[in-house]
């Protein structure tokens, strides 16, 4: 029989708390993932046997998120391009739902690639980095910013993995994904899934006219290849290769669902 | 390391088609669990990179299946402990955890299956579930519905958690009616809750499929989301068999 006996377990998900309004009328506040998205919940109390549940809901008022209804994207998810990007001009017509995937799609052997070693540095020309300051399109010659991840700094991932990519940088010094490197994941190493820590800068050029935005957002989900994210604790994963779950909700046409994801490592010797 | 080579994955929880408003305004409508929850989700675009999200839930009195338009942890296959859910009720311990304080192997390992098809309509008693050990997963099944339902006797619960000591339970529904004397007073009401919350034991409902698996020991899993103070998730349970 299967077993995970033995194997230590890595909490891939950020812990959320809540932000809660109480039956009573208090509130406890809460935190938010690592985008900044809060966790709003309403308590309720079922008169069919006087059990307590929670709403995932602000109720109008609530000082935090306005908005009331939140979406599927709060805390770690993952997506799949149809019903997300399957409106974009150019988007793959062949893209699938989350729910349309074989559930293999989201467990099994990943390679854990933390970048510690691609440390920022001073670029000489713009073209070095896919985003600039603020509102600037792009960077400047000297100013210190995220390395771009080509293959040969992914030499641990084998065909059909699962990929767990992080990076211990922030902001614009996070190494970035390129289209070069994406396509020899699609292509070569025919990747199955991709979860990505909030170390690694993906999102970029997302307002540039179709076909051309979102570029990495594009090509994955265009290729079938979920993303999961945002992920923690990848960098502290020990081992090169770990056993992982992050298996969406059984919730057909939810373009993205919350999960829960965990990692796998076994013990030494095995 | 272990390797799901050779290993079938089996879907355990319900499937629920989500209730969705598009963008344009067009409604296609969904399905509901064993409950007659729906899951209504509303497409909204996200000005930052014009991808479509789904915002969980409707406005108050939009959709007419489901008037309340918001949800709760409860809808589809979910999974609860006491914190925040039965710890307002009388007579349950002090100490209580809640989902997110258990530790996360909690949620997965070695379950029993336990097929209940020859006690249609009668109470599940010890007799009935002699293939469970120590620190199993429980995961009960039967081919019946409604009133032929077979049901968890509440001293059958308390035997369950604090006689055998098992990890979790896991109940297909319709097929398992595992709750008992829910309107009775407190501290008599709602046994099932009570015996597994009580002694910090997970409840995963309503699953499906259980009868599928052909295999009398199998491995489970269903962890919930990590959320702090939700005190029940949704969840998509699986069991791992040998393929053979």
């Amino acid at each position: 029989m299967f077993s995970l006996d033995g194997y230590k377990a890595v909490d891939l998900s950020p812990r959320i708390k809540a932000r809660i309004h109480r039956v009573d009328g208090t509130i406890e506040e809460g935190n938010t993932d690592p985008y900044g998205k809060p966790w709003v919940m309403k308590e309720g109390i079922f008169p069919g046997d006087n059990s307590l549940f929670t709403l995932y809901w602000a109720p109008p008022g609530d000082e935090v998120w306005p908005q009331g209804r939140m979406t599927s994207h709060n805390g770690s998810h993952v997506q799949g391009g149809k019903g997300h990007i399957s409106h974009w001009v150019g988007a793959s017509p062949d893209m699938k739902g989350l729910w349309e995937m074989p559930l293999e799609t989201f467990m099994g052997e990943a390679a854990v690639c933390n970048l510690a070693d691609l440390a920022p540095r001073a670029i000489t020309d713009p073209a070095e980095y896919p985003r600039g300051e603020t509102w600037n399109l792009k960077s400047k010659e000297g100013e210190v910013r995220g390395v771009e991840i080509l293959p040969e700094h992914l030499g641990n991932i084998q065909k059909g993995d699962i990929v767990l990519m992080t990076s211990p940088f922030e902001g614009l010094e996070r190494p970035w994904l390129p289209r070069r490197t994406v396509e020899w994941l699609i292509d070569d190493r025919q990747i199955r899934m991709l979860g990505l820590g909030v170390g690694i800068e993906w999102q970029y050029d997302l307002r540039v006219p179709a076909p051309d935005n979102s570029p990495i957002r594009r090509m994955l989900l265009g290729a079938n290849v979920p993303i999961a994210h945002p992920l923690v604790n990848i960098e502290n994963i020990e081992a090169d290769r770990v056993l992982y779950f992050g298996l969406p909700l059984n919730f057909p046409k939810f373009e993205a669902s919350f999960i829960r994801a965990v990692a796998f490592e076994a013990p030494e010797g095995s | 390391m272990v390797s799901l080579e050779g290993k079938k994955v089996v879907n355990l929880s319900q499937e629920l088609i989500a209730h969705l408003t598009r963008v344009d305004g067009t409604v296609e409508v969904g399905t509901t669990d064993a409950y007659d929850f729906p899951w209504v989700v509303e497409e909204t675009v996200n000005s930052e990179d014009l991808t479509i999200e789904h915002l969980v839930g409707a406005p108050m009195g939009t959709i007419p299946a489901w008037p309340y338009g918001i949800h709760s942890g409860h809808m589809g296959s979910h999974i609860q402990l006491g914190p925040g859910h039965n710890d307002n009720w009388t007579g349950l311990p002090e100490g209580m955890l809640g989902i997110w304080e258990v530790p996360l192997d909690t949620y997965y390992g070695e379950a029993v299956v336990c097929n209940l098809d020859h006690v249609k309509g009668g109470p599940i008693l010890p007799e009935h579930l002699e293939n469970v050990r120590e620190g199993d997963i429980v995961l009960m099944h039967s081919s019946h519905a409604g009133d032929d339902q077979p049901w968890i006797e509440g001293d059958t619960a308390f035997w369950l958690a604090e006689g055998v000591k098992i990890k979790m339970l896991g109940v297909q529904v319709p097929g398992i009616s595992w709750e008992t004397k829910m309107h009775d007073p407190e501290p008599e009401n709602c046994p099932t809750h009570r015996a597994m919350t009580g002694n910090n034991i997970p409840i995963v409902y309503p699953l499906s499929n259980i009868e599928t698996l052909t295999q009398e020991r199998v491995f489970f899993m269903s962890i919930p989301l990590n959320v702090e103070r939700m005190e029940g998730t949704w969840v998509r349970a699986i069991a791992i068999v040998d393929a053979a």
